[in-house]
């Protein structure tokens, strides 16, 4: 992912923003600790005594303009609008810093002897934004209402739930069709509930946006919202369950280069997937900047679309590209070195199921991507031409290096530029020969490959693989589901790992490594969720941080 | 607006010439109040090897009491038309008939001619002073004849001489004096005298008023007026003198190459003649009044002894058509001759396969409005005016400035487009034209505008910009183009040297500009030119120069000319007819010589007051 | 002209890039960010490729898109606003109607527009580029045209048969020919200035080497500014690009100055 800057119009003006920047590195005090600023550590001492105030962060800056659609339930796209969303809708349970399953609005839940119901004990006294009581019908609705309106809810595979059912005034009892072992993760974590009062009424949930559409009962309210500027406001909800949330306002505003806004004070904190350097970080080493990373859970992947009349529909000239694709040189350029390269097998090193064997089934080898082609029946010199469809908000020198690198093997690439939205649409549609796509949520739960590539897969998005269909594959897909065992669950991973690597219906070019950079003087609370919030998300944004400022649990920072 | 210009409706007289012998018993029996009847005159020289067809065909009748002027260029045939009629050609030269009261003459022996000469038909020859034996006193001369053809004694015929002398205006002073004594005028006045002493029937004088003074001229204009009338005597004017058969003629027939091509009352036929050459001649004619530059005829009469075929009018006429060039054409009342036959009309006679002069361009009831600069206010700058231009003639259109001459000149020409009206030329009707049609049609018009630098691109050579018209309408090869540019630059006084040509406008003065632009406007070889204040820009010595030119032009190529001008006194010196606007009107117009001296509106009047008085 | 001494330089330079650069823009000649060196003067970029070689190769893509997106916007501009000027009418309002139209619509989301329809390549830049600029160009021509059109030596041509077509080609566009070069060269710099905000926007052929694609990778580098990098990254195509614009309008006050010096622009 990348977020275009959104830079002045003129070159002039670029120009004389360049003159102004000139002076900007010397005149930004960035290196030197200021003097004693009116922030939060300077009230901190005072608690002791006086009435608890906590020191709340009253404002947190971060990187907007790019539009991500409405944060109500069915406007959002993709993870950056989920989470947008997910500060205005709870769900049954969360995560926490560590990747631990914690309670949300559910304080406990447990699982029948047969792994296939799931019972939830709800919270006591959590309100709706407009002042209604959360209801065990509004989760019994939530449930409903999306199973009803879609099968692959942002991809939650809820089309698994058998039914949902309330149990006394309290409690919900969830059954499934069969044992589902991300049941956790990849349904109850990631599914908002919404107020049944509202949504009830509501024929076609895409096209209901108005305010009622973003009430809640999570620990912010949307108060502005730009889709030209992509800018989105929030305040926290003072009625909040947990109380008043550590971060009182979150603004996510449009800027130009991130580093130079952090340093210049605009912003509060900015991440990057990939494309770091040491001496890009330099400036933020020392206070009251700090530096998070965290491995690559985004991975960018070119899809072979096999239901399509092309050379790639023949597994030889897949394989052949994936000889030819230099893995390691698009780290070492694109990234920066800062990220790793992706694996056939479609999980990367930082997902527990990662299969390291998938990793090396195609070294860089021009010679051996040749001979594959004349097995093909391709002659030597004879191009091979296939389209490539691409977002013109990724990287462009992504194109530029896979075009020149797969010219070395006689095969030439006829590029296709779509926006984002167009090329999400053309993925889901399956209205490409070979796409490049890239999407999170890769250390999250490996069920993602059964979502993705098995050909029994309901699965709707822009992930999901076309015309690809293993019988082999498919079984172990269905089993691993269903195995609680995290050892038998591996084994089946790893072997359906070595089958995509095998089949190649997509092949993973290389996986972002993450860095977070922050003014610790503001919000220090920063991390990477292992494996991603909300059923993947592998951003440094999860509510959890700005509602409790703490690494864990649900006590606010500062409060009694 | 009127095309016949006023004319005086004169009462049908009793004969109207004709020249098929045929057609007097057919068309109208020999009238028995003829004092004269002529069929079908023939005078015919033999030469060594040659014929010489001084009269060839000639038809009229004159009453008793009438006045008849023929009227011709000198060599026409009016002497020998003359001389006939008093029987002096050689045998055999004369053909044809001649009726005097009924008796035939043509074929008189000698002695019966001595009846008729002198007696019934009498001759007031050209030249009076020739006339004269210079060894006799004048008395004796007039007394000649008395004694000789009326047998009276010296004594009885001297004292008749004297009383014809007084009745001419000659004093016993006069009679005792030797022709060399007397001048033009009372040489003139005796030979009229000499003429009248045997009480003539018919008075044939020829050229009474050529080689005159002013004076004298109208002196022996109003003495052959009294004398007519106190005579009751029938009188043959033969006359170059348009205003001296103006003022004593009934009827004018007018003589070209032998023939008669235009014959009728004289006040319609000089004040509106219809056959080009009456035209041309009343056209050439220097008159006192409106002092305009003596024109001529383009070209030449007919070599006599071998004579054009067809009309023997076309090598020299701006209308001619094939048929003129093939087939004689009949002398035939007017109304008959015209194609297109309009109403009203005279007893005039024409001998002319179009009818006579064709009118060019007939524009009518135009109309223009101008909204100024978006505002409100219109001005109606053409309000219902019209224009006429017959073939080969100068029309001035004078008004003052914004008197919308210039704006009805652009309607015309089409580079305005006219809210109401009708453009005819040649009959055409323009807004009726489209496409290739009206391309050929404007093409026969060109327009001269009054600023040379405006009207000429800056970017284009001289050669350029006169080939321009041959390149829009696609026109030759390029070699034949650039022969017509040099042939228009020729025509107009400019080099053609290759130098020249390639010169662009900024490096001519204003005179060769204009002459430029009237090149441009003849490479189409139009017929007819509308210039728009063509010298306006110019110094006053350039003015006369380019005028002068214009004219030339307009008479060599015999092109319809309207010159647009507020200055009445440069027009007045080329222009045929006059049209006076103001105020988008067309207040009067008429020829330039009864505009000039006789105007009838008080705007001409005011405009003729403001002209200057000198004379180029 | 010193403007053209100039604007010569960068000709020869976009001639003769590949003598000139050290090696191909394209290639991969280092490791990504080097600093300068003996081997790379001006470093190398994110990917590893010569900025130098890139600078000089960009000046060919900065001079094609002058010259074809001006040419397209005056062939444009000379065609409506003169059609417009000449033949007045209903035909003058509706197209001076669409001008206004075009000139009060806001530049960006059009140009968004544009790209949207049309793809990224240079052809489809310069297409771009000449169908926003086109608009204001030909009001002026129109302006132009329609004093011409009162000209008598215009009126006659006309009155003597000449087409429309006729009169355009031969008297019209040689009297425009002046301000038609102003606008040349007018446009050219605008259109240099579009091509590089357009690179720089994202809208365009990301793989081509224009002055304007380098400054925007180097801005796309997170922090450039903070460091020293952006004196031999940004620094040289924004220099080159302002030079050349900068000459291409002082060349286009010259022309005007020196063949209209009563030309009134916009009123």
């Amino acid at each position: 992912m990348s977020h275009p800057n959104r830079p002045s119009f003129l070159i002039l003006i670029v120009i004389a923003g360049l003159l102004a920047a000139c002076a900007a590195p010397t005149a930004t005090p960035a290196p030197v600790a200021p003097e004693a600023a009116p922030t939060a550590p300077a009230a901190a001492p005072a608690s002791s005594t006086a009435a608890p105030a906590p020191a709340r962060v009253k404002a947190l800056r971060l990187v907007g303009g790019t539009d991500w659609g409405y944060p109500s339930p069915f406007g959002f796209n993709r993870g950056p609008g989920y989470t947008r969303a997910s500060y205005i809708f709870d769900t049954l349970v969360w995560r926490d810093r560590f990747g631990q399953t914690i309670p949300w609005l559910a304080t406990e839940w447990r699982v029948s002897d047969d792994n296939l119901t799931w019972t939830f004990t709800l919270r006591d006294g959590v309100k709706w934004h407009d002042g209604k009581p959360l209801t065990v019908e509004d989760v019994v609705f939530s449930y409903q209402y999306f199973a009803k309106t879609g099968s692959g809810w942002f991809m939650a595979p809820i089309s698994d739930v058998a039914s949902v059912t309330a149990v006394g005034e309290r409690q919900v009892a969830i059954k499934l069709k069969r044992p589902f072992a991300p049941f956790l993760t990849t349904i109850a974590e990631p599914v908002f509930i919404i107020p049944k009062h509202i949504w009830e009424k509501v024929e076609d949930p895409k096209k209901f946006t108005g305010p009622e559409a973003v009430i809640g009962s999570g620990p912010y309210k949307l108060i502005q919202y730009s889709k030209a500027e992509g800018a989105y406001l929030y305040e926290a909800n003072d009625d909040y369950f947990l109380g008043k949330p550590y971060v009182q306002r979150l603004e996510f505003i449009p800027v130009g280069d991130v580093a130079l806004a952090l340093a210049n004070r605009q912003i509060d904190a900015f991440d990057k997937f990939g494309g770091v350097t040491d001496e890009m970080l330099a400036p933020f080493t020392k206070a009251p900047f700090r530096i998070g990373k965290a491995p690559g859970e985004w991975g960018m992947n070119l899809y072979f679309n096999l239901s399509a009349q092309s050379p790639i529909a023949d597994v030889r000239v897949r394989r052949a590209i994936a000889h030819t694709v230099d893995r390691d040189a698009l780290v070492a350029r694109l990234l920066l070195g800062f990220g790793e390269p992706g694996s056939p097998g479609g999980l990367p090193p930082a997902n527990p199921f990662y299969n390291p064997a998938a990793q090396t089934v195609y070294p860089h080898d021009v010679a051996q991507a040749k001979a594959l082609l004349r097995e093909a029946d391709y002659a030597e010199g004879q191009a091979v031409t296939i389209n490539l469809t691409y977002s013109t908000s990724d990287n462009p020198r992504l194109v530029e290096m896979l075009a020149a690198q797969l010219a070395e093997a006689g095969i030439a690439l006829k590029p296709v530029p779509m926006d984002q939205a167009a090329l999400d649409a053309a993925a889901q549609a399956g209205n490409y020969d070979m796409l490049l796509v890239g999407f999170g949520g890769l250390g999250g739960d490996p069920d993602q490959l059964r979502r993705n590539f098995a050909s029994t897969s309901k699965t709707v998005g822009f992930s999901r693989a076309r015309g690809y269909a293993s019988a082999e594959f498919d079984k172990l897909a269905d089993e691993q589901v269903s195995l609680l065992d995290f050892a038998a669950r591996k084994a089946a991973l790893d072997r359906m790992q070595m089958i995509l690597a095998q089949d190649l219906p997509a092949l993973p070019l290389y996986y972002t490594a993450r860095v977070v950079v922050y003014n610790a003087e503001v919000f220090d609370n920063w991390y990477f969720t292992p494996g991603g919030y909300g059923g993947g998300i592998p951003m440094p944004f999860n509510k959890h941080q700005f509602i409790t400022g703490l690494e864990t649990g649900l006590k606010i920072k500062g409060a009694q | 607006m009127a095309t016949a210009i006023e004319t005086t409706p004169v009462e049908t007289l009793h004969a109207a010439p004709l020249q098929q012998p045929g057609d007097i018993t057919s068309l109208r029996p020999a009238d028995t109040t003829s004092r004269l009847s002529v069929r079908d005159l023939r005078v015919h020289f033999p030469t060594a090897c040659e014929v010489v067809r001084a009269v060839d065909g000639v038809s009229f009748d004159l009453a008793g009491g009438e006045a008849l002027a023929v009227i011709g260029e000198t060599g026409s045939g009016k002497t020998s038309i003359a001389r006939a009629l008093l029987g002096l050609h050689p045998a055999g030269v004369t053909t044809g008939s001649i009726r005097l009261a009924g008796q035939e003459l043509v074929g008189l022996p000698e002695d019966a001619w001595r009846a008729v000469r002198w007696r019934r038909i009498a001759l007031a020859a050209q030249n009076a002073g020739s006339a004269f034996d210079p060894v006799y006193r004048i008395g004796e001369q007039i007394a000649e004849p008395l004694r000789h053809h009326r047998g009276l004694t010296p004594v009885e015929a001297l004292a008749r001489a004297i009383l014809l002398a007084e009745e001419v205006g000659l004093s016993a002073r006069h009679l005792a004096a030797y022709p060399h004594q007397l001048s033009g005028g009372e040489k003139q006045r005796a030979m009229l005298a000499m003429a009248l002493s045997c009480q003539p029937e018919i008075l044939i004088v020829d050229e009474p008023t050529s080689g005159q003074d002013m004076l004298a001229r109208a002196e022996v204009i109003s003495l052959l007026g009294r004398l007519r009338r106190e005579r009751g005597m029938s009188l043959l004017l033969i006359s170059h003198d348009l205003a001296a058969v103006a003022q004593l003629a009934d009827r004018v027939a007018v003589l070209y190459a032998g023939q008669l091509v235009e014959a009728g009352p004289a006040a319609g036929l000089i004040e509106d003649p219809r056959h080009p050459y009456t035209w041309g001649l009343r056209n050439a004619y220097p008159s006192m009044t409106t002092a305009r530059d003596l024109a001529g005829i383009r070209g030449d009469l007919p070599d006599p002894t071998q004579p054009p075929a067809g009309c023997r009018f076309h090598p020299r006429c701006t209308q001619a058509v094939e048929r003129c060039r093939l087939v004689e054409p009949t002398l035939m009342p007017l109304e008959r001759a015209r194609p297109f036959p309009r109403q009203g009309g005279e007893d005039r006679w024409i001998a002319c396969h179009l009818g006579g002069l064709q009118t060019l361009l007939r524009a009518t009831d135009l109309r223009k409005t101008f909204s100024t600069n978006g505002s409100a206010a219109k001005v109606e700058a053409v309000r219902g005016a019209g224009i006429e231009v017959y073939e080969g003639e100068v029309v001035a259109l004078v008004g003052q400035t914004g008197s919308g001459k210039s704006t009805l000149a652009r309607l015309i020409v089409g580079l305005e487009q006219a809210e109401a009206g009708r453009v005819e030329l040649e009959g055409q009707e323009l807004t009726a034209l489209t496409g290739e049609a009206l391309r050929r049609a404007r093409r026969r018009v060109q327009y001269i505008a009054q600023d040379p630098f405006d009207a000429l691109s800056p970017r284009l050579t001289v050669a350029e910009i006169v080939r321009e018209p041959l390149e829009i309408h696609r026109l030759g090869t390029r070699a034949e183009q650039d022969a017509v540019v040099r042939d228009a630059l020729s025509a107009v006084g400019l080099p053609v040297a290759s130098e020249f040509l390639a010169r662009h406008t900024h490096e001519l003065s204003g005179g060769q500009l204009q002459r430029i632009a009237i090149a441009r406007a003849l490479v189409l070889d139009p017929k007819l030119l509308i210039a728009d204040e063509p010298v306006s820009m110019l110094d006053p010595s350039e003015q006369a120069r380019v005028i002068i030119l214009l004219k030339q032009i307009q008479n060599q190529r015999g092109m319809g000319l309207v010159l647009i001008s507020h200055d009445l006194a440069l027009v007045r010196k080329v222009a045929d007819r006059i049209y006076v606007m103001r105020a988008g009107e067309i207040v009067e117009w008429g020829p330039a010589s009864r505009i000039i001296s006789r105007p009838q509106h008080e705007y001409t009047g005011a405009l003729l007051a403001a002209a200057p008085a000198f004379d180029l | 002209m010193p403007g053209l001494g100039i604007l010569t330089i960068f000709v020869l330079v976009a001639l003769l890039a590949p003598v000139l650069a050290p090696y191909d823009p394209h290639a991969l000649s280092g490791q990504p960010l080097e600093r300068p060196s003996a081997a790379h003067p001006l470093g190398t970029n994110d990917i590893g490729q010569d900025i130098l070689s890139e600078l000089i190769f960009g000046a060919r893509i900065s001079l094609i898109v002058a010259l074809a997106a001006s040419m397209g916007t005056v062939a444009l501009a000379t065609l409506i606003g003169a059609a417009a000027g000449y033949l007045g009418g209903w035909l003058d309002t509706a197209l001076m109607r669409g001008v206004d139209v075009l000139l009060a619509l806001p530049r960006l989301p059009l140009l968004i527009l544009l790209a949207a329809l049309l793809g990224a390549g240079l052809p489809q830049t310069i297409a771009i580029i000449a169908l926003l600029f086109w608009p204001a160009a030909a009001r002026t021509i129109r302006a132009q045209t329609q004093s011409l059109r009162r000209r008598g030596y215009i009126q006659m041509a006309r009155q003597l048969g000449g087409g429309t077509g006729y009169v355009l080609r031969r008297h019209i566009v040689p009297a425009l020919a002046p301000l038609l070069a102003f606008e040349l060269v007018m446009a050219a710099g605008r259109a240099v200035a579009l091509e590089a905000g357009l690179a720089f926007l994202g809208i365009g052929d990301a793989a081509a080497k224009s002055w304007g694609l380098m400054m925007r990778f180097a801005l796309n580098l997170p922090g450039l500014l903070l460091g020293d990098r952006w004196l031999w990254w940004l620094l040289p195509p924004a220099a080159c690009l302002t030079l050349l614009i900068l000459t291409l309008t002082c060349i286009g006050i010259g022309l005007e100055e020196r063949w209209q010096p009563r030309l009134k622009r916009r009123p």
